[in-house]
């Protein structure tokens, strides 16, 4: 009989370890509000590519042709600097006169000098990166 | 004086955390209420237009986080968003974001998103049957809205959505009266100057630049981890993005600021210092005398137990030796034939008399000399201490005599490590250009190594051969090595010892505590960041500053309008609230403008919040002119109504086919707002709409 009963305790927590999962599942399960059947329509799955990104999107946008008055999101990118950009050291950030031609970096002055040539190359490359001059064509 | 002065700047960082948002109770009161959502690229709030203040702020982004790595089950993965991260930076590489610069592009993400913010306001019913004012970028690309909308009708099932611009409703919340103005919009990602005549804003006049606050955050992070390289990893984005906001200001005169860092006592009258957390060494709290009582107390005790051992042993002895004693005696009396004598023998465990005596002889011996032991420990019991451990018998002199000489020959020592360093770092440099006679050795070498014949090549059996490698190694053959290092510091700290004046100034600008070995500095970078915005060439984008851009713009108009724009320059969105723009976009203008020509230059008084409040003021209107079902099902997501507070669109020339256009396929409203087969539209052909 003691056995019995241990059994059957042990099935009702199965049950509820069963529920509990059951219930878990509908904690998963979307939010009443919305609408189950939803996918979207834009995401690409079967190329495996995604989401457009912003890139592909404006090129998309260039690819239609449109009214002549039309203002597009890339056609309101800001022109280029008109002026060149100022020097400034790469290890103070003080108006730059130098630049070392081994390293590329720029510098101030004569200590300066010596500073970034200690400088390891992690350092150096992280610093040209900053500025977006890590390039090797630039 | 000095070290308060010190004290005052010296800045902690507060790491904050953000809170997992309550579940906002919904009630039929917020029936038809809108709400009204800023979907801005860095924060995202949320609220109903009833509301005072926006419900929910939270940083626009989630992280899908795997719970169980390495296990083999497959691992469950869990969502975190937004407020529900707590550590940021622990998931820094797995979030994701609803944007691409301040375009949503991610509609999944941007599906989490809205799940997350319906989920906190506690919708209950079967769709989101609320009008939606949403914020989009300037000039949104059709295609981002048309994907918006179809989100927000065909998944949430909502009433009408109205979009508009964050930047211009910040303009018309803080200028209900005037008519004109140019507007400044540094947001997250981008900055846009737009002009705005008789209220209306002027898109093909309209510049947007790619510089933003998280370019100034993200610039500010990487140079502190690089000025910084000790403390990479306690620098973090969320950290630099504190920094930021506690310490960064626009300078009005940027080259003079900039001049005087250069000024050593400007700097340390301006320099600001930031406590990076760290965790103390652990320093025993016990001192050096108490150290030493332990220490004594231990060997006392240790004594005592050798001592009381000895004593049971002497006293087990004497035991034996007393009786050992009577067995002799009543040996004595007996004859070695009778039995009682071989009991006795038998008894004492030795084969005759004489081995007996001798035995009693030994133990006598033995007690005696334990006695005697013990003697002696009890006038010595003090003992002395254990002579101190040398710790290096090579940097210490041995007597005090040689002293001058071994400083003398310390400092050879550590002359010659420093001439060996420098020799190879001149190498180094030498083997890093063309023509330099190192550079060309290595070239020889090289070219003869490789012209060496297959057949006799006995290359490599002597060990030296391969230090021909070595010579040919660009970093000039063995750089500075641990045990070099570990040398010259041991010889450092001996002549500091020895001879404090020798090393000059290095050793007295050693950080005095541990603490101070996790300070940041901050000098330039304080306007240099924020100068980022006005000077984008640091940063090596190629499009002009704020105030280039401001010239350009107005350069568009003619003087009339040019006078009209500049009567209101107003500043809004989050990186606005920098100390010190105002007055430096207004130095800009001064300088550029013509003489005695007037401008006024006005700040939000919100900056990050007035898009919300200004979409809550207005909503009433902003709903009349927004896209509803009807509309949405009969010319598709990206048909906009033209307001101030919104974009223009302007449909696709290109035709399309009506049945590849998603709004085409939406079924009636009194069904579910569900397509029955939308995932078979073309997605490709989504963008235009259908031109009327």
């Amino acid at each position: 009989m003691v056995t019995t009963e241990e059994t059957v305790e042990e099935k009702e927590d199965k049950k509820q370890e069963k529920e509990d999962k059951k219930q878990e599942k509908e904690d998963k399960k979307p939010p009443v509000f919305k609408n189950p059947e939803f996918q979207h329509t834009a995401f690409r799955s079967s190329k495996k590519r995604g989401w457009r990104n912003l890139k592909q999107i404006i090129s998309l946008e260039r690819t239609y042709s449109w009214p002549d008055d039309c203002v597009h999101y890339s056609s309101i990118d800001a022109p280029p600097a008109f002026t060149p950009g100022k020097k400034y050291s790469d290890i103070s950030g003080l108006p730059a006169n130098y630049t070392d031609p081994l390293t590329k970096l720029r510098f101030s002055d004569a200590s300066e000098f010596y500073r970034v040539r200690d400088l390891p190359m992690d350092i150096v490359n992280g610093l040209l990166e900053l500025r977006k001059a890590s390039s090797i064509v630039g | 004086m000095n070290t308060a002065d010190e004290t005052v700047r010296l800045y902690e960082l507060r790491d904050a955390r953000s809170v997992p948002d309550p579940i906002h109770p919904y009630s039929d009161n917020f029936k038809g209420v809108p709400l009204v959502i800023d979907n801005g690229s860095y924060q995202c709030r949320v609220g109903w237009a009833t509301d005072q203040e926006p419900r929910i702020v939270f940083r626009n982004c989630y992280a899908k986080h795997r719970k169980d790595r390495g296990k083999k089950i497959a691992a469950e993965t869990e969502i975190l968003v937004a407020n529900d991260i707590g550590n940021i930076e622990a998931v820094r590489f797995q979030l994701k974001s609803p944007h691409d610069e301040n375009v949503v592009t991610h509609f999944e993400a941007q599906e989490t998103m809205l799940d997350y913010t319906f989920t906190h306001l506690d919708i209950n019913t079967s769709r989101v049957a609320h009008p939606i004012i949403m914020t989009e970028a300037f000039c949104n690309p059709n295609y981002s809205r048309q994907l918006m909308s179809e989100l927000l009708f065909e998944c949430y099932g909502v009433e009408s959505v109205s979009y508009c611009v964050d930047g211009l409703l910040s303009y018309h919340r803080n200028n209900p009266n005037t008519q004109d103005g140019l507007l400044i919009n540094v947001g997250h990602y981008t900055t846009h100057v737009v002009p705005i005549l008789d209220g209306i804003a002027d898109p093909a006049n309209s510049r947007r630049t790619r510089m933003g606050g998280q370019h100034l955050t993200r610039f500010l992070w990487r140079w502190l981890q690089l000025r910084f390289p000790q403390h990479l990893n306690a620098i973090t984005l969320s950290r630099a993005e504190e920094i930021l906001h506690a310490h960064m200001y626009i300078a009005e005169d940027y080259m003079n600021e900039i001049v005087q860092w250069g000024n050593i006592d400007y700097y340390e009258q301006y320099v600001r210092r930031i406590q990076l957390p760290f965790v103390a060494a652990p320093v025993s709290t016990v001192s050096v005398e108490q150290q030493r009582e332990r220490r004594k107390e231990a060997a006392r005790r240790l004594v005592e137990l050798n001592a009381r051992k000895r004593e049971e042993k002497l006293q087990e002895d004497e035991a034996e030796l007393t009786r050992l004693v009577e067995l002799e005696e009543a040996m004595e009396e007996f004859t070695p034939d009778e039995p009682e004598y071989q009991h006795a023998l038998e008894e004492a465990e030795v084969p005759s008399l004489s081995h007996l005596t001798k035995k009693i002889s030994l133990l006598n011996h033995k007690i005696e000399k334990t006695r005697n032991k013990m003697m002696q420990q009890n006038t010595t019991t003090e003992e002395e201490e254990p002579k101190p451990k040398r710790v290096c018998e090579a940097v210490n002199p041995q007597k005090q005599a040689d002293l001058e000489q071994w400083v003398e020959e310390v400092k050879q020592q550590w002359r010659d490590i420093q001439a060996r360093r420098a020799a190879r770092r001149h190498k180094r440099q030498e083997m890093a250009k063309r023509r330099t006679a190192a550079s060309q050795e290595r070239m020889r070498i090289i070219s003869q190594l490789a012209r060496r014949e297959k057949k006799d090549d006995n290359f490599g059996m002597r060990d030296e051969d391969w230090d021909v490698y070595k010579a040919i190694n660009k970093e000039g053959g063995g750089s500075d090595s641990e045990e070099e290092n570990e040398k010259l510091q041991e010889l450092e700290s001996a002549l500091r010892q020895h001879s404090p004046e020798f090393l000059g100034d290095s050793s007295s600008s050693k950080p005095t505590s541990l603490a101070e070995n996790y300070q940041i500095q901050l000098s330039t970078e304080q306007i240099r960041i924020g100068e980022l915005l006005f000077q984008p060439s640091m940063y090596g984008l190629e499009q002009g500053g704020i105030s280039a851009t401001i010239q350009y713009v107005l350069g568009l108009y003619d003087a009339a309008s040019q006078e009209r724009l500049v009567a209101n320059v107003f500043l809004t969105g989050g990186p606005s609230s920098l100390p010190g723009i105002k007055s430096r976009i207004k130095r800009e203008l001064l300088a550029s403008r013509p003489f005695q020509s007037h401008f006024s230059v006005n700040t939000a008084k919100c900056p990050v919040l007035d898009p919300w409040y200004g979409a809550r003021d207005s909503s009433e209107e902003l709903v009349q002119v927004g896209l509803t079902r009807a509309d949405y099902q009969e010319h598709g997501g990206d048909r906009l109504i033209h307001h101030k507070q919104g974009n223009m669109s302007w449909a696709s020339l290109t035709p399309v086919a009506i049945e590849s256009a998603p709004g085409s396929t939406v079924p009636s409203k009194e069904t579910t707002p569900a397509p029955p087969d939308l995932s078979s539209a073309p997605s490709d052909t989504n963008l235009p709409s259908t031109s009327s």
